[in-house]
């Protein structure tokens, strides 16, 4: 069986160094699994803890202003705010960047996306802490 | 994850390996497009709470919700692929990849299931 060969392959492969290559690698593992924690905390928080009554609500159970500016009183809920933003935009714009390596981009264009999704990244992410911040202002 | 270039460009038998990674690619880059309209709608939050109640009213219609269960769908497929290939590269679990794949899609569709359900219940509320 195929499978199984790669298997003993990979598993007699070196271990990854830390070079170039490796970092992009490792952080989009290690923010995927973070992620899966993150995100579902962020899913049920929102959708299912929503702790703001009110009355004019068409669809109740829904998120509006007021939900997010009570649960930010609370500190661990910017810790989570500010961990998902910052993973999920590494893990996002790496993702499209993994994409493109596997049609072949090296060298300069690389250089070049690499440096267009660190702009894209680092303006989402200041424009994503400047929103946050506004509700508890 | 890294295939020759080449290999891109030869027909490929739509095996389930390959439906695997076609669906976790396009679930990807569709999240990511719906993570930067997300960050811009929520970032509404600088003109205030009545602005951006305004807005997020948009979103609050039957179809709206029945394609927020969705994407729930959608990053539960993600997620759960994820940890497969998680797996794979500690050298797990490759011999079962097809069954593991179907595991991933099967309970993400029942995620999706289940979000539609709450959803429906919200709106019949």
């Amino acid at each position: 069986m195929a499978q199984v060969e790669l298997e003993e392959k990979v598993r007699e492969a070196p271990t990854p160094v830390a070079g170039p290559s490796f970092w992009p690698w490792f952080l989009q593992r290690v923010t995927g699994a973070a992620l899966l924690i993150l995100l579902t905390l962020h899913i049920v928080v929102n959708h299912i803890f929503n702790i703001a009554e009110v009355e004019d609500d068409t669809l109740p159970g829904l998120v509006v202003y007021k939900d997010v500016a009570d649960r930010f009183e609370t500190p661990a809920y910017w810790v989570l705010a500010v961990l998902l933003l910052a993973f999920v935009l590494f893990h996002g714009l790496n993702g499209i960047r993994n994409i493109l390596l596997d049609y072949g981009l090296r060298g300069t264009g690389d250089r070049i996306v690499i440096g267009a999704l660190l702009g894209v990244g680092m303006a989402a992410f200041t424009f994503g802490i400047i929103g946050l911040a506004a509700f508890i202002a | 994850m890294y295939k020759p270039i080449d290999a891109q460009f030869q027909a490929r038998a739509m095996r389930t390996g390959t439906v695997a990674w076609l669906l976790q690619r396009l679930s990807g880059i569709f999240l990511t497009v719906y993570l930067i309209i997300h960050i811009i709608v929520i970032g509404n939050s600088v003109r205030g709470e009545d602005a951006f109640d305004d807005l997020l009213g948009i979103f609050e219609n039957p179809l709206m919700l029945v394609l927020d269960a969705g994407l729930v769908g959608v990053v539960a497929f993600h997620a759960l692929n994820g940890i497969r290939l998680i797996f794979f590269d500690l050298a797990i679990g490759l011999r079962y990849q097809k069954v593991l794949f179907w595991m991933a899609f099967i309970v993400a569709l029942g995620v999706f299931i289940g979000s539609a359900v709450a959803v429906r219940n919200i709106i019949v509320d």
